[in-house]
């Protein structure tokens, strides 16, 4: 046998409704809160890596966490990554002003060899930038 | 029963709208999660240096690739487009060029007139005499040009040597040997260009002349070292920066470097504490790339705050010992760097 009480809360349960406003509240800022955990994730994901282009073609994609030394393909150019920043440290463009810029690691930094039409852009971690860097 | 019915009538009307609601919602969410996702970049070499474009929105990759190798081609000094072609005119006969480049030139000789010629887009034959043309640089030397020949060279360094004519988007030589160089204003005005392309949502960078929207971090290069001199939060904003350090080369131990001087030596060639980089803030990236070379060649003076002013643009000015401000700029100093 069913006390009063029970049988009270019973009717009570029986008559609210099965999704309540208190339940569609609870969803909606379980979704908000996966979404920005979500975002966070794939932001704080990414280390900072170095993007390669020759003539504007993403050619290589190097992380910086790594030591490396790395021809680009299609020149003559070659990259050096040693404690977690990257310099061009061969090269037969006529001015070397590539290999001039020596090593860079934040984001945003960039390093350019105009004749060889090659850009190395440091990507990932907090977005930064420099002005000055290149003319 | 009649109250049960409507009851139960209300009961799976809060159920649609609340499933609504919660498609909207789940929609939403997903637009937020993909919003970084979303975000294109284009990156390509351009008028001696990078490009990078930053934006969201609609696929306008080819649109931006078509502007800057067009630029890149029209604005070299040296080359088979528009400003190529008017330094290898004869005198007066009139070459025609595109609209991007008569806007430029346009806009460079009125702020080379409004800077009494310290920004000089006519100072070619200057850059190619001290061997800063792009076909001649080395970054090398073992002598200073002749004084007699940078006498000659500034006589025709001027952009009265030439006439614009808008009526039909042509350029006329007036004076035999004179030749044009966009390079300080190139940049700047290919950066307002991307700019208006990615509708004045993103980062525009040309060359390390930006237009940016949204906040986002920015350094000053340490004209003298790899680190950085001053920083900030920025934001709908243009930012160009001009110094000695990017183009140069030593003589005698002393250094010789790309921005000519109004008196055809590099800038701040005689001075005892010369201005070794200048960054410029505004609105137009196009006037505040002018503006840092106009600074380099003024220096620190009341005619520099005046130019500042009238062109709403905020500035600040590095010597080897120390800097100085004119306007609000926005960049925090790096502490160790002393006022002069």
């Amino acid at each position: 046998m069913k006390s009063p009480k029970e049988l009270n809360l019973i009717e009570h349960y029986r008559k609210s409704p099965l999704f309540g406003i208190g339940d569609f509240i609870v969803v909606l800022a379980l979704i908000f809160v996966l979404t920005l955990a979500a975002k966070s994730l794939v932001r704080s994901d990414a280390g900072t890596y170095a993007e390669v282009y020759v003539k504007g073609e993403l050619t290589l994609s190097l992380p910086l966490d790594d030591d490396a030394v790395c021809p680009i393909p299609g020149t003559a150019a070659v990259l050096t990554v040693s404690d977690g920043k990257i310099a061009v440290t061969e090269n037969d463009c006529p001015n070397k002003i590539c290999i001039g810029t020596g090593y860079v690691s934040r984001t945003g930094a960039a390093i350019v060899c105009a004749p060889s039409g090659i850009v190395v852009i440091i990507r990932g971690g907090d977005p930064e930038y420099v002005t000055g860097v290149h003319r | 029963m009649l109250h049960r019915r409507r009851t139960s009538r209300t009961r799976k009307g809060i159920t649609a709208t609340a499933l609504i609601l919660l498609l909207i919602f789940s929609a939403l969410s997903a637009a937020l999660l993909s919003g970084c996702n979303s975000k294109r970049t284009v990156t390509g070499t351009a008028l001696g240096s990078y490009y990078s474009v930053e934006y969201n929105g609609k696929n306008s990759d080819k649109e931006i690739e078509a502007l800057m190798s067009v630029l890149d081609a029209d604005f070299a000094a040296e080359g088979t487009g528009d400003i190529g072609k008017i330094n290898t005119a004869p005198v007066g006969e009139p070459v025609k060029v595109d609209e991007y480049t008569f806007a430029a030139l346009k806009l460079a000789f009125g702020i080379s007139t409004n800077s009494s010629g310290a920004f000089n887009p006519a100072a070619f034959p200057l850059t190619k005499l001290w061997r800063f043309a792009p076909s001649v640089y080395t970054g090398t030397a073992s002598s200073l040009p002749d004084a007699a020949d940078i006498e000659k060279a500034v006589l025709i360094s001027s952009v009265s040597c030439f006439r614009l004519n808008e009526a039909d988007f042509s350029v006329t030589k007036l004076v035999e040997g004179a030749m044009l160089d966009l390079g300080a204003i190139g940049k700047g005005f290919a950066a307002d260009r991307l700019f208006e392309i990615i509708d004045g949502k993103g980062i525009a960078d040309a060359g390390a002349t930006f237009r940016v929207s949204e906040p986002v971090k920015m350094y000053i290069q340490n004209p003298r070292g790899s680190d950085y001199v001053a920083e900030a939060t920025v934001s709908n904003i243009a930012v160009s920066t001009g110094g000695d350090y990017q183009r140069y080369y030593f003589v005698d131990g002393k250094r010789i470097h790309h921005i000519m001087g109004k008196d055809g030596y590099p800038a701040g060639y005689f001075s005892e504490n010369p201005v070794v980089s200048v960054t410029v803030t505004g609105e137009s990236a196009a006037i505040c790339d002018a503006l840092s070379t106009a600074l380099m060649v003024t220096g620190y003076c009341p005619e520099a705050e005046a130019l500042l002013e009238l062109y709403g643009c905020q500035a600040l000015l590095f010597t080897e010992t120390g800097y100085y401000e004119i306007g609000d700029s926005p960049f925090e100093v790096t502490k160790g760097v002393k006022l002069n």
